[in-house]
């Protein structure tokens, strides 16, 4: 199926959409890296068989499909059944059997799989009735978890490659950029650049060759947004790059995927076959004079590589160190030649712009941050995963309304956002509004979407160390204010962590900060203070518990830290057979005792316990 | 050319020209380590910062732009070079080059948990850069970060390298050690004999591995490359004379025309060559 | 082992073009489970690249070990979400149950333990990887039952 014009993919997409509504019953299994790690394709193999067993076939009316990331991924396997929209969660493939007995054959329920709301303890049967679901607004993640990635006609169902073919149709790459400036969307991926302006910028450059790259090295840790989306949607990452090429004149697109991806890999490559085969991708595209390929480049693993000048020397087989800038890869980028480079879900919202017009994409949000951001929302928070909220959301809607609050009913005590680029934002800033600036003023910022809670069990310093030495870690080591500043930074916090930290070291935290934020050469130092920074600025009186009075407030530093065990204790022996060196004592159902010479503070008890009878002091 | 305001005097730049450059010219002192007049600009030791509408940057990566307005003084800027010198002085306390930097702005011991046992390099990659341009590429660094190292691969002689010594000749911080003898030299670990000259057999000054090198990239005969200086002084002199004299026929040769020989006697009688050139 | 061919053959798969040094290494990776000097040479000799540029770059990207590996490979996943969740104690117990730290191997060569800075499975932290198979929500105790000396 190659489609000489716009006009056969029209039709095609008409046809795709008829099908999917002729489908009466779907069967979803979610095949997410999550979930395939806790079993999803075990599940999905054994329904197949069920299915197979009582001869019911896989017609127009009944599909049982694999599908992208849900988001939910710390409740899978996820299996849903459309159209109840029932969700099973933590499904496992012995229980394929009775699922395709009740529920696929019989419509019943199985009030076993369902989800149970940790706030209100009820069950509930229906996806949007999920609190995690039902605040969402789904736009960049519509798709993921409702169409099987693998297959293009799924996209085609759900009106993709629609926003490529108006785009060929009406509009001219002015209009496109003009439609994209005037959605006022802002890069996904950290900055927070405009995208339509910077399109215009290379648009405006006289060359025989440009290229979009779809920067997909999603390296902030703790963000998975972008491995979702690829896996999930790849389609609509490529459609958004085909739109952006045809808008600034490119006609060769790489896409820069992290290599700890390799589903990721796996379905872009699938997509790319697929649209190449169709028409949608190569010389003159649906008949147009407009050609367009893409190629995939595995990155090899640097964080740095996230950052545009270093990720150009990625693609052009160099070491990922930066290059300063100007000139801006929009005038000069890859082999010398204009070039945008993109993040995934700033792409990904690209056909949805053309789709629903750029009035109703700018009519989402909050001041200067249009449309939705899509956060992952990890750390201790009750239900984790990805969320997709419009920009202007709280924190507190998002951590509490979506996340149903901390684990295990403790306090809040900060939520880190923006990766290691970002900052730790306290108690006190939870109701501010989530945009671009508001997050930047407040000490931290967008970044690609990461936002780790913390309660508090959680040490601020031990967090302001561990970005440290992972930047420290990712460091390219070109310029010396990151390169030795963040080892110097590294040092000092390492000693207070230790307990072995001077009053002074406050101040020289404050003296280095000032020369690695002014005088790094690129993003990643500039912006590698921001961990420290905002902890100091919110929670300095931790690290002052930790100089002066020894004592780590979270029970996280274990050089400063004790075990022991408190009267709830049941003599369950639990946590003495739990602890790697034994050295808990204690009769059963008496109170247990740990050997405080023998202890290393690996936290095995505390963990294993089941009375909160450890403590840490 | 374009007007920029350094420290509010106001200087006239070419377009393409840095900051740094300009600054140069005009003797405004930048300190800089990781510049060097034969590379491109690098940026990475953020010693020539200077301040640009309150943002700092590096002035060696920085073009010329209208109406710029900088400033090479002002108190970020000090604290910025401060810091980085107490970050270096802290890598490389022993290092003369920058002990002499950092007493400039006040610093004579660092505030950070000094290296001792480190060598004195400052990762300035003007050595690999150098390495690179001549075509070699015999080292480059190794790993990332803090761990960033000048190496050669796997740690052993450098299969690339031809002792040309132009790494350990252009190192700011004279890191990079070497050994010279009349017959020989050895660096990165590797030993080097000298070439021989085509013509007198005497030891040149270049290795073997740099005449195989240099002819190889110039497509010339290796006997061109290995020559000792005398012979070399003695060869320019003739093909100079014969220029002199006889002025088309080298050319003529190239075009495969011949002539007859001119009389050695009338070359080196010839009593022209070293007043013309003692005048200039 | 005749790396002349092997590197060939990986090479023959890319197009003619200087950036792709970075994916023939991760083939090399794969074909050998890490990059011997060997094969490093051949495809600095093969590609007409110097060898210390391909020795360089082979250090800086972190998808690549210089040294062998074991038959199984453990990663233990260091993102943040696995951080705020315990990912210490994860590498402490591996370390207890293999006597390795991140990025060593067991002298028996069955086992490597490396640190990853981020999976993109934050929902289920902390995790780990063995073998490309993902293991969510880990505990110490959790460790100990996947992994045995």
């Amino acid at each position: 199926m190659r489609f000489s014009n716009t006009k056969d993919l029209g039709t095609r997409i008409e046809s795709a959409k008829a099908a999917r509504q002729k489908v009466k019953r779907r069967l979803l299994v979610c095949a997410g890296t999550g979930c395939i790690a806790n079993g999803s394709l075990e599940i999905a193999d054994a329904l197949q068989k069920e299915l197979d067993a009582r001869g019911v076939k896989l017609n127009v009316e009944l599909s049982l499909k694999k599908t992208g990331c849900h988001g939910f991924c710390e409740h899978g396997p996820l299996v849903t059944f459309h159209p109840e929209e029932i969700f099973y969660q933590r499904v496992n493939a012995k229980d394929a059997a009775e699922i395709v007995e009740k529920t696929v054959l019989k419509g019943e329920v199985i009030d076993r799989l369902l989800y149970t709301d940790p706030t209100t303890k009820q069950k509930v049967t229906k996806y949007f009735d999920i609190p995690f679901y039902a605040k969402q607004q789904r736009v960049v993640l519509a798709n993921c978890g409702q169409i099987d990635p693998a297959a293009i006609d799924d996209y085609f169902a759900v009106g993709g490659y629609s926003a490529l073919k108006k785009v060929l149709e009406e509009k001219n790459p002015e209009g496109v950029i003009s439609a994209v400036e005037e959605a006022g969307l802002r890069g996904r991926g950290g900055g927070g650049f405009t995208t339509g302006k910077k399109w215009r910028i290379c648009r405006g450059q006289t060359s025989d060759k440009k290229y979009l790259i779809c920067n997909g090295d999603e390296g902030d840790p703790g963000a998975f947004m972008d491995r979702s989306i690829m896996e999930g949607d790849p389609h609509a990452v490529l459609e958004g790059m085909m739109i952006g090429a045809y808008a600034i004149g490119a006609n060769e697109g790489v896409i820069y995927v992290r290599h700890e991806y390799p589903l990721a890999v796996k379905h872009l490559e699938k997509a790319i076959a697929d649209a190449r085969a169709c028409g949608i991708l190569g010389e003159n595209i649906l008949g147009s004079n407009f050609s367009f390929d893409v190629s995939i480049s595995r990155g090899g693993g640097a964080f740095v590589c996230g950052e545009e000048t270093a990720l150009l020397n990625s693609v052009m087989g160099e070491t990922g160190e930066p290059r300063p800038r100007p000139p801006y890869p929009a005038v000069e980028g890859l082999w010398g030649k204009p070039t945008i480079i993109n993040n995934v879900e700033t792409l990904a919202n690209v056909p949805t712009i053309i789709n629903k017009g750029a009035k109703w994409f700018n009519g989402l949000g909050f001041k200067n941050s249009h449309g939705t951001k899509v956060f992952s929302l990890v750390g201790k928070v009750r239900n984790t995963g990805l969320v997709e909220v419009p920009m202007g959301a709280t924190l507190r809607d998002i951590i509490f309304g979506i996340g149903g609050g901390i684990l295990n009913d403790r306090p809040f005590k900060a939520v880190q956002t923006g990766g290691p680029s970002g900052g730790c934002i306290p108690a006190s800033a939870l109701d501010l509004p989530i945009d671009y600036e508001t997050l930047t003023e407040n000490g931290s910022m967008m970044g690609s979407g990461g936002m780790i809670v913390m309660d508090d069990r959680t040490c601020m310093v031990d967090v302001a160390k561990y970005f440290i030495k992972f930047l420290m870690g990712e460091s390219c080591g070109k310029c010396v204010p990151c390169r030795e500043g963040l080892r110097q930074m590294s040092y000092i916090l390492e000693n207070i962590t230790e307990g072995k930290g001077k009053p002074e070291d406050i101040e020289r935290i404050r003296e280095l900060s000032v020369g690695i934020l002014n005088g790094s050469l690129c993003a990643l130092g500039q912006t590698a203070v921001n961990p420290v920074l905002s902890t100091l600025k919110y929670f300095e009186n931790e690290y002052h518990a930790h100089i002066k009075d020894h004592k780590c407030p979270g029970g996280v530093c274990k050089p400063l830290i004790t075990y022991g065990i408190t009267d709830k204790c049941t003599g369950c022996t639990v946590c003495a057979r739990a602890c790697p060196v034994n050295c808990i004592s204690g009769e059963k159902k008496k109170l247990h005792l740990i050997d405080q010479k023998k202890c290393t503070k690996c936290g095995a008890c505390f963990s294993s316990c089941r009375f909160d009878a450890i403590e840490v002091k | 050319m374009v007007t920029i305001t350094i420290d509010g005097i106001e200087y006239e730049a070419r377009e393409g020209q840095t900051v740094l450059d300009v600054a140069k010219e005009n003797n405004i002192p930048i300190p800089s380590l990781c510049h060097h007049e034969a590379l491109k600009p690098w940026g990475a030791c953020r010693m020539c910062v200077v301040e640009l509408n309150g943002k700092i940057m590096a002035s060696c990566t920085l073009p010329v732009a209208k109406d710029q307005n900088i400033k090479t003084k002002s108190e970020l800027v000090k604290t910025v070079r401060k810091v980085v010198l107490n970050l270096l002085l802290a890598r490389c306390p022993h290092s003369k080059t920058i002990q002499q930097l950092a007493r400039l702005y006040g610093i004579t011991k660092t505030t950070l948990k000094a290296d001792e046992g480190r060598d004195n390099c400052i990762l300035c990659n003007v050595c690999t850069r150098v390495c690179a341009q001549l075509g070699s590429s015999a080292i480059a660094t190794v790993k990332r970060g803090s761990e960033k190292e000048i190496g050669t691969p796997f740690g052993e002689k450098p299969p690339d390298c031809i002792g040309c010594l132009s790494c350990a000749r252009n190192c700011p911080t004279e890191t990079i050690k070497f050994e010279e003898t009349d017959a020989g030299r050895i660096i990165w670990n590797k030993s080097f004999e000298m070439a021989e000259c085509s013509i007198c057999k005497a030891k040149t000054v270049l290795t073997k591995e740099q005449v195989v090198f240099f002819a190889k990239k110039s497509g010339l005969p290796e006997e061109y490359f290995a020559k000792c200086d005398e012979c070399a002084r003695k060869e320019t002199a003739e093909t100079f004379a014969q220029l002199v004299i006889n002025p088309g026929a080298h050319i003529m040769k190239a075009w495969g025309f011949t002539f007859g020989k001119l009389e050695a006697k009338a070359i080196t009688a010839s009593p022209v060559l070293p007043q013309k050139f003692e005048r200039s | 082992m005749d790396h002349a061919n092997t590197i060939k053959d990986i090479i023959a798969k890319y197009p003619v073009q200087r950036g792709v040094i970075i994916q023939i290494l991760q083939d090399v990776h794969g074909r050998y489970n890490y990059l011997p000097k060997e094969a490093l040479d051949e495809v600095a000799k093969q590609l007409s690249l110097p060898v210390a540029k391909v020795y360089s770059i082979a250090t800086f990207y972190k998808a690549f070990s210089l040294k062998e590996r074991g038959k199984i490979i453990i990663k233990v996943c260091k993102g943040t979400a696995c951080h705020i969740r315990g990912a210490e104690l994860i590498c402490n117990e591996l370390e207890n149950i293999l006597g390795v730290k991140a990025g060593g191997t067991t002298p028996d060569m069955k086992y490597t333990v490396e640190e990853v800075n981020c999976v993109g499975t934050c929902a289920m932290a902390p995790v780990i990887v063995i073998d490309d198979k993902y293991h969510g929500s880990m505990k110490p105790e959790k460790v100990r039952k996947l992994v045995t000396k």
